[in-house]
């Protein structure tokens, strides 16, 4: 499994990679959304991206737009992983294509029970 | 993590003490899996805030947040959070860690207030650095992490709101 981390703080992107590092996933980084489509567009097609919201260049949402509009990255998981938690905003990624969304700060466990909803880890019972 | 913390009645310009505190403790804890502390009593005089971060709110609820500190907290949450000697610890790495220290605090206040709102990028100002122009205190919140010293301020309108500085000993 291949996981794309897109924020333009490399100490979350840091702070992610050391999750989902540790739970098998090879990590891709982007500082933006248009650094990811040109990762992407390199021929590193992801499982899942983990999107941060508020970036320069292209945001999260302008980023999840484009995935879901183009038919060779529409099967994408995209989860949504930032500090915009109004509903609204929630409402809105969700619209746009996002699957799931996690708000900053969150803990190791809340993202492996997302992972595992989005059907991206073995579920533990 | 945020999640019990309850939404701000509209017309109310911050939040309230309490509530900012258990938001930093939140970022805190989910950032570096460690709790803040009570605030740190400052030697007379010194300037033990140098380094800063703001992020902007405007829309629904219009505001500045800010997250101030002493540059060895700065420099100890940056090798943290990089994995890095706080000695060995750049300034681009303060700015990229300070930055995301205020935009998780400023989100978080953010979706407790009266929206749509859209939060800025933020903008970090080191030791020596202008920091970012600002209007009128509303709430400020002293705390400390490993016994160094950090404020949280929430700067908003109306201009003549009383500022209000807040610690867990009052």
């Amino acid at each position: 499994m291949k996981a794309l981390i897109i924020d333009d703080s490399r100490a979350m992107r840091m702070l992610l990679r050391r999750v989902v590092t540790g739970l098998g996933f090879e990590v891709l980084e982007a500082g933006n959304g248009q650094e990811a489509l040109d990762v992407i567009a390199a021929g590193e097609l992801p499982d899942v991206a983990l999107i941060d919201w508020n970036m320069p260049v292209m945001n999260g949402l302008e980023f999840v737009s484009a995935m879901r509009a183009n038919t060779e990255t529409r099967a994408v998981t995209l989860m949504m992983v930032t500090t915009e938690s109004e509903r609204t905003q929630i409402v809105r990624a969700l619209a746009a294509g996002a699957h799931e969304y996690l708000i900053k700060p969150f803990t190791e466990d809340a993202l492996v029970s997302k992972l595992e909803m989005l059907g991206l880890l073995p579920v533990v019972v | 993590m945020t999640s019990t913390i309850p939404e701000v009645a509209p017309g109310d310009e911050v939040p309230d003490a309490a509530t900012l505190t258990q938001i930093v403790g939140d970022v805190f804890t989910g950032l570096l899996g460690t709790e803040v502390e009570p605030p740190f009593v400052a030697p007379h005089g010194e300037d033990i805030l140098p380094v800063s971060a703001t992020v902007s709110v405007s829309g629904g609820w219009t505001a500045q947040v800010v997250f101030a500190c002493s540059d060895s907290l700065a420099r100890r949450v940056a090798g943290d959070l990089l994995e890095l000697d706080p000695a060995a610890v750049s300034d681009d790495d303060m700015r990229d860690v300070l930055g995301e220290v205020a935009n998780v605090i400023g989100g978080n206040v953010k979706s407790i207030m009266p929206g749509p709102s859209a939060l800025s990028l933020p903008h970090a100002s080191l030791v020596g650095e202008p920091p970012c122009p600002l209007d009128v205190a509303s709430l400020q919140l002293e705390l400390a992490w490993h016994n160094e010293p950090m404020r949280i301020t929430v700067w908003s309108p109306p201009e003549t709101w009383p500022v209000r500085t807040v610690n867990e000993e009052n």
